[in-house]
């Protein structure tokens, strides 16, 4: 079993096409990637880290919110805006398990023949 | 270097802290020098709410907002408290000097002869302690760099007081090179926050 509850299969094959696709698209790595080792973050800092555009990133959250991966909260701090990203439980459990899946599919990688 | 080592890292190179830390050397020389005493421990008071301040109007505002980890909190803490018991330390160091001194048993000749010395290793700690507390490697390098001017200072015969301008000074400058790339690599979202977006 893996951090994301699902099976590891036998069959390599089969293991790459278990792969979380929510979270295997860079920009969504990389959101997740950033807000995986900090508390919380607002959008303005998600931007700079990760190099996104704001339409790219806006969707990307919007995804990974309705995986259940990220809660986003809305406030205001002195009468101005602020959009806060925390990772869930759920997100946490998510990219645990598909960096062990991603783990085992570069191991299994034959690195002599890849010369 | 690590994502959250990197997310750190980019919040403070802003500079702040080097223009802090400088600014109360660069004054306790110039007060040194022009006989105004009272310069840098005003600023040395006021320093930490205004470095505060100034991060949330200069770096959240151009970077953005974080709370960093538990595991990074606790760190700083830590510092914080070490930074603390060092300013005690010094604090109970200075209140024991000025006793001796003033029942004259005194090392007054090796205070006056090495007191600027004594002077450039507490800002050195100073600094090195700021810079253990917020994880900022280049901070140890000033603390070595006042250490060394001071000394060298010391042991060239400079006026007491260049040994504590020049290295005051390289940090302010630093710290305001640090600033404008970091200005420069974040300019101020144009719609404010952009969070309307998500």
């Amino acid at each position: 079993m893996i951090g994301g509850g699902r099976k590891m299969d036998k069959d390599p094959m089969q293991n790459i096409a278990g792969i979380d696709r929510t979270i295997h698209s860079p920009a969504r790595l990389m959101i997740l990637s950033c807000l995986v080792v900090v508390s919380a973050a607002d959008f303005t800092f998600l931007l700079n880290q990760t190099g996104l555009t704001r339409g790219n990133l806006s969707i990307s959250l919007g995804k990974l919110e309705e995986a259940g991966y990220v809660n986003i909260k809305k406030e205001f701090v002195n009468k101005m805006p602020r959009t806060l990203i925390r990772l869930t439980a759920k997100g946490r459990k998510a990219i645990q398990g598909y960096r062990e899946r991603m783990q085992w599919v570069i191991d299994g990688l034959d690195s002599d023949a890849l010369k | 270097m690590g994502m959250e080592k990197r997310a750190y890292m980019a919040y403070h190179g802003d500079g702040l802290v080097d223009l802090a830390l400088g600014l109360v050397i660069l004054l306790f020389g110039l007060g040194m020098q022009y006989d105004q005493t009272l310069l840098a421990p005003i600023f040395g008071a006021v320093a930490y709410p205004v470095w505060l301040v100034a991060k949330q109007k200069i770096t959240e505002r151009r970077l953005g907002y974080v709370e960093f980890s538990d595991r990074r909190k606790r760190k700083e803490k830590r510092g914080m408290i070490s930074l603390f018991v060092l300013g005690c330390l010094i604090c109970l160091m200075g209140i024991a000097i000025y006793l001796i001194l003033t029942r004259g048993e005194s090392p007054k000749g090796i205070l006056m002869e090495s007191g600027i010395l004594l002077l450039g290793f507490m800002f050195g700690l100073m600094i090195s302690s700021v810079g253990l507390a917020l994880g900022v490697i280049r901070l140890h390098m000033y603390s070595l760099l006042v250490i060394l001017l001071v000394s060298l200072g010391h042991f060239l015969n400079w006026p007491k007081s260049y040994g504590v301008i020049l290295p005051g000074s390289t940090i302010v400058i630093c710290g305001t090179l640090l600033l404008i790339t970091f200005i420069r690599r974040y300019p101020i979202a144009d719609d404010g926050e952009g969070s309307e977006s998500v």
